[in-house]
C-alpha cells in the first residue's frame, strides 16, 4: 500500500510522508491467579500528511482505501495551515533493539505462567490480586516523497499487577520492555508492592503546613509533566514556555539532568528514528539544571528556525506531534533511607489524583491518592484525603535530594526526589 | 454487513458468540490563537468477536478492517478454551431482536466539505477575539463524527444503527494587569452538520466566564454550606456513586444501602433525548432503559451487563457499554441524573450567612471514601445572596458529608450537553451526560489555593 499512497500524492502534484503501524496484543487477565478473560488486537493504520502549495493536510485510516484517505488529505491541505516543511532524505539511523524475538515468539501459556508467579507471589488472604500480562508484536514504516522508505519491528511484553487490599485501597505495580521481564525486574515488582502494602498497614491522620515531601518515581512523573510539556518546541512557538528565550540559563536544581533517548534499548519508546524519518539521538535537555534546548519536530522546527531534534510522534488519527520518547532523570547521590531521613515530617507519594490537571503554569492543587506520612524518617502509616498545592517548576528548581535508585515507569526511568516546603493543604 | 456477520456466526463453536463491527468517519479543525493548527480527517473501520465458552469463559478478538470475520470467530474460540474463569461467566437471558435504526442526519457531516468547518472555526475566533480585547488566546476544536455500528449474536440478534455527533470544545484565555484566567467547556450535539451552527452565544458566554474570573479571588478557608449549579452537582453526583452503581465494577455498592439523605434519588437513563449516553440497545444487544438506582438515598438496583445480571441473579439493564470496537462492554452510566427536587437557586441559598457556590467543576476525584472536587469558578454566599466571584479552591469531605449531607434540592433540572466521557480503569471512555438541579449541601470543607 505504501508506494500506491506516495504514487498518488506524486500524481496529486503534491508532497507528503506517511507512517503506517500494526501490532498485534495479547492480553491475559488473571484473577487470584486463574485466567479469567484472554484477548487479542490486532491494529493496522496509516497517517497521511500532504504538502501542496505551502499548506499541510492530515488524514489517517484503519481501512485499507489509499485512494480515499489520500483525497481526504488533499483536501484538508486546501484549507490547512501553512506549513513549509522540508521531508528529510533516507540517513543511517542508529542500532536499537525494538524487538526481542524471544520475546516476540514466546507462547501464551509461557506469558500465562509470568502472570501465575507474579499473582502468586503477592497473595494472600483477604486480598484481590489482578494481573494482566501483555504482549504486543507490531512494525513500524515511514516514508516519504524525499525517497525515505525506512522501518523496524517491535516486541513489548509488560505486566500490570492491581492488589486490593482487605480495606478497598488498590496498590498498582507494573514492568515493561522489549524482552520477557528478567528475574530482578519482577522481583522489583514484587517487592515495592509489598513494601507498599506494609506501609498501608495503618492510617494515620496527614500532617498540615508546608512540609518536605518525598515524590516517588510515579509522583515525579506528575511533576515534570509540565517541564516536559514547556522544554516542546511547540510551547515556545506558543509563547507558553518559560524556557524559551532561556536556554543556557538555570532553570532546575542544580542537581537535576533531563535527558531524552530513545536509542536505550529494548524501552517502550526505544526506536532508530522519529515518525517523520529523522534518526533518532539521545538529546541532552537539561544538564546539571540548565536547560540546553529544546525538543522539536519537522513543523514547530521550520517555524522556529532550527532542525528537528527526532521527536515526531504520529497515531493513525491527527496531525503529527512533538513528544518525548524515553525519558530519563539522572540519578543522584541518596538511598532511599537518606531521602526519608530527610523527612522529621512529611509525606511520601506514590501517586496524585488527576495528574494530567498540572497545566503549562505548573500550579496544582490535587489530591493524594496514595501517599504516607513519614515521621523522623520512618513510615508511620497511610494518609487519606490529603491534598498537596504548589508549582511544579518551584518544586523541581529546588530539590533537597534526589535518588540514586531508578526505576522505569512505562517510557520513564525516574528517582524519588525530596522536595521542601510543599503546602499540604487538607489533612485526612 | 450484518448479513456477513451472520455468516461468521455460524462457524463458531463456542456456547455463545457476538460480533460488533463499526465505521466511524471524523472531521477535525483545530485553532491554536488566531493561528488554525491543523485540518483532519479520521476513517476507522473494525470490528470485536467474543466467543463465550462453557467450562471456560471469554475469549475476544477486536481488529481493525472488516474482512476476515470468519478467522477472527476462531481465533477468539481459541483464546476462550484457555481460559479457566471462576465462577465460570453466566449470561442473563435477553430477547434476541432484529432491528435497523440507521437513519443518517438531515445534513450528513460526511457530504459536507471541509472548508465548511473551516470557515466554522475561523467565525468563531472571530467571535471570541471580537467580543473583549481581554480575550487573549484560545484553544478551540470543532470535530463531527459518524459511527455506523452493526451487531450480530449467535442467539439471533441483528441491530443496526448510526450515530452522528457534532462537538466543540473551548478553552478561553483572559488576560489584564498581569493576571490570567481561563475558562473551559465543551458541546456535544446529536445530529447532522446544521447542529453545529449559530453557537455563537455559547462561544461568547465561555469568553465572559473567563473576563469575569479575572477578578476573582479565593475563598478563605474553613467549613461552609455548599450551593452547586445544576453542572457542578451533576459532575459531583457522577464521581461519588456512577462507578460504584456499575454492576461489575472492583467494590459495587449494596442493595439496600443508604448512601444519602432522604433527598438523593438518582438513576440512569438511556432513552433520555437527544443526548450523549442515549441509546436504544446497549454494546451487547440488550434493549437500554431507564433505572432508578438509588430511592430517597437507598440504593434499589445497579447498572448490569448481561454477566453481571447472571452473577448476581438482579435484572439486566441493557449497561453493557464499550467505548470503540478495541474495548470489550462494561457496565456503565448514559444519561446519569439526580431527580429534580423542588424550588429555585434562590430558595436554596436563602437563610446562608456565608457560602460557597460552585459553578464549574475542573475535577472530582472519589478515593472510596472521600470526594475532594477541585472548582474552577464559584461565588461566595453572603447572606442569602451570590456576593464576589472566588476561582480556584478544593472543596472536600466524606461520602456521608457530601451525600448525606444533602439538604436542599431545586426543581430547576437541567442535562449537561458537555462533551463529557466517563472512563473506567482500561475500559476507555463513553460518551455520557449528567443531569441534575441546583443541590445544596449541608457542611464541607473548603480551602486549598492553587500556587
Amino acid at each position: 500500500m505504501i508506494p500506491r499512497l506516495l504514487e498518488l500524492i506524486r500524481r496529486a502534484g503534491a508532497r507528503g510522508d506517511l507512517v503506517a503501524k500494526q501490532d498485534e496484543t495479547l492480553v491475559l487477565e488473571l484473577v487470584d491467579g486463574a485466567l479469567a478473560r484472554a484477548s487479542l488486537l490486532h491494529e493496522r493504520g496509516v497517517n497521511v500528511r500532504v504538502l501542496r502549495e505551502g499548506r499541510a493536510g492530515v488524514a489517517g485510516t484503519t481501512d485499507d482505501d489509499a485512494a480515499a484517505v489520500v483525497a481526504a488529505a488533499l483536501e484538508a491541505a486546501e484549507q490547512g495551515p501553512p506549513a513549509e516543511v522540508e521531508l528529510p532524505e533516507a540517513r543511517p539511523t542508529p542500532r536499537v533493539l525494538t524487538r526481542v524475538p524471544r520475546a516476540a515468539a514466546v507462547a501464551a501459556d509461557e506469558l500465562r505462567f509470568l502472570g501465575q508467579m507474579v499473582a502468586d507471589r503477592l497473595a494472600a488472604d483477604g486480598r484481590r490480586v489482578l494481573v494482566a500480562v501483555e504482549r504486543e508484536v507490531g512494525g513500524v514504516r515511514i516514508a516519504n516523497s524525499a525517497g525515505l522508505d525506512a522501518g523496524y519491528e517491535t516486541s513489548l511484553v509488560a505486566i500490570l499487577a492491581d492488589v486490593t487490599l482487605k480495606e478497598g485501597t488498590t496498590l498498582r505495580g507494573h514492568v515493561a520492555g522489549a524482552d520477557l521481564p528478567e528475574g530482578e525486574a519482577i522481583e522489583q515488582l514484587v517487592d515495592g508492592l509489598r513494601r507498599r502494602i506494609t506501609w498501608s498497614a495503618t492510617e494515620v491522620a496527614a500532617p498540615r503546613g508546608h512540609l518536605p515531601v518525598c515524590f516517588l518515581p510515579g509522583a515525579m512523573a506528575a511533576l515534570l509533566a509540565p517541564a516536559r510539556a514547556a522544554l516542546l518546541g511547540r510551547s515556545a512557538l506558543l509563547g507558553l514556555s518559560p524556557f524559551a528565550g532561556r536556554l543556557g540559563q538555570r532553570g532546575f536544581d542544580p542537581g537535576l539532568t533531563l535527558v531524552d533517548d530513545p536509542t536505550i534499548d529494548a524501552r517502550p519508546g526505544s526506536r532508530p528514528l522519529d515518525d517523520e524519518g529523522v534518526p533518532s539521538a539521545r538529546t541532552v535537555v537539561v544538564q546539571s539544571g540548565v536547560v540546553q534546548g529544546l525538543l522539536y519536530d519537522l513543523e514547530t522546527a521550520t517555524r522556529a528556525g532550527t532542525r528537528s531534534t527526532g521527536h515526531a510522534r504520529r497515531t493513525t488519527f491527527g496531525k503529527p506531534l512533538t513528544a518525548w520518547s524515553n525519558v530519563v532523570v539522572e540519578p543522584g547521590p541518596h538511598s532511599f533511607e537518606t531521602l526519608l531521613s530527610m523527612l522529621e515530617d512529611g509525606l511520601l507519594i506514590e501517586s496524585l489524583e488527576d495528574e494530567g490537571a498540572i497545566g503549562p503554569a505548573g500550579g496544582f492543587t490535587l489530591p493524594v491518592a496514595l501517599g504516607w506520612r513519614v515521621v523522623k524518617g520512618e513510615v508511620v502509616g497511610r494518609v487519606k484525603g490529603a491534598v498537596i498545592a504548589g508549582n511544579a517548576y518551584e518544586l523541581l528548581s529546588r530539590l533537597r535530594g534526589i535518588g540514586r535508585d531508578v526505576e522505569w515507569r512505562g517510557s520513564q526511568c525516574l528517582p524519588a526526589v525530596v522536595a521542601e516546603g510543599v503546602a499540604v493543604v487538607a489533612g485526612g | 454487513m450484518l448479513d456477513e456477520l451472520s455468516e461468521a456466526l455460524k462457524t463458531s463453536r463456542a456456547d455463545f458468540t457476538d460480533i460488533r463491527c463499526e465505521r466511524a468517519w471524523a472531521a477535525t479543525a483545530a485553532a491554536r490563537g488566531k493561528r488554525v493548527e491543523g485540518l483532519t480527517h479520521a476513517r476507522d473501520a473494525g470490528g470485536v468477536v467474543r466467543c463465550l465458552v462453557r467450562g471456560h469463559g471469554w475469549g475476544s478478538v477486536s481488529f481493525t478492517g472488516l474482512h476476515r470475520l470468519g478467522e477472527m470467530v476462531t481465533r477468539a474460540w481459541e483464546l476462550a478454551l484457555a481460559v479457566q474463569a471462576d465462577p465460570p461467566p453466566q449470561l442473563a437471558m435477553v430477547p434476541a431482536r432484529e432491528l435497523d435504526l440507521a437513519r443518517a442526519p438531515a445534513q450528513d457531516p460526511r457530504g459536507i466539505p471541509l472548508g465548511e468547518r473551516r470557515r466554522l472555526l475561523d467565525s468563531l475566533v472571530g467571535e471570541l477575539y471580537g467580543m473583549d480585547r481581554r480575550i487573549a488566546d484560545l484553544q478551540l476544536a470543532v470535530r463531527d463524527e459518524v459511527v455506523e455500528r452493526w451487531y450480530a449474536s449467535s442467539e439471533g440478534s441483528r441491530i443496526h444503527d448510526l450515530r452522528s455527533e457534532g462537538t466543540i470544545s473551548l478553552a478561553a484565555v483572559a488576560r489584564e494587569a498581569g493576571l490570567t484566567a481561563c475558562a473551559v467547556d465543551s458541546l456535544a450535539v446529536r445530529g447532522g452538520w446544521d447542529a453545529l451552527q449559530g453557537r455563537e452565544g455559547w462561544v461568547r458566554t465561555v469568553g465572559a466566564r473567563a473576563i469575569a474570573l479575572l477578578g476573582a479571588g479565593r475563598p478563605r478557608p474553613g467549613e461552609m454550606p455548599v450551593v452547586l449549579d445544576p453542572g457542578a452537582a451533576g459532575a459531583v453526583i457522577h464521581a461519588s456513586l456512577a462507578h460504584r452503581l456499575d454492576g461489575d465494577c472492583p467494590a459495587p455498592l449494596r442493595l439496600g444501602a443508604v448512601v444519602g439523605s432522604a433527598l438523593l434519588t438518582v438513576g440512569d437513563d438511556a432513552s433520555a433525548s437527544p443526548l450523549r449516553g442515549t441509546t436504544a440497545y446497549d454494546d451487547e444487544g440488550s434493549p437500554a432503559q431507564p433505572t432508578v438506582l438509588i430511592r430517597s438515598g437507598v440504593v434499589v438496583a445497579r447498572l448490569h451487563s448481561r454477566q453481571s445480571a447472571g452473577r448476581t441473579g438482579e435484572a439486566p439493564t441493557g449497561s453493557a457499554r464499550a467505548a470503540s470496537f478495541r474495548h470489550l462492554p462494561s457496565a456503565r452510566v448514559t444519561n446519569f441524573y439526580l431527580a429534580r427536587g423542588e424550588g429555585m437557586r434562590d430558595d436554596l441559598l436563602t437563610g446562608l450567612r456565608t457560602g460557597l457556590y460552585v459553578s464549574d467543576v475542573r475535577a472530582a476525584a472519589w478515593d472510596g471514601e472521600r470526594l475532594v472536587v477541585t472548582v474552577g469558578e464559584g461565588a461566595m454566599i453572603r447572606d442569602g445572596r451570590l456576593a464576589e466571584p472566588v476561582r480556584d479552591c478544593v472543596v472536600r469531605g466524606s461520602g456521608a458529608d457530601w451525600l448525606g449531607g444533602i439538604e436542599g434540592v431545586a426543581g430547576d433540572f437541567q442535562w449537561n450537553v458537555a462533551a463529557s466521557r466517563c472512563s473506567r480503569g482500561v475500559d476507555g471512555g463513553v460518551p455520557v451526560s449528567d443531569g441534575a438541579s441546583h443541590l445544596r449541601i449541608r457542611r464541607l470543607q473548603v480551602g486549598g489555593v492553587t500556587a
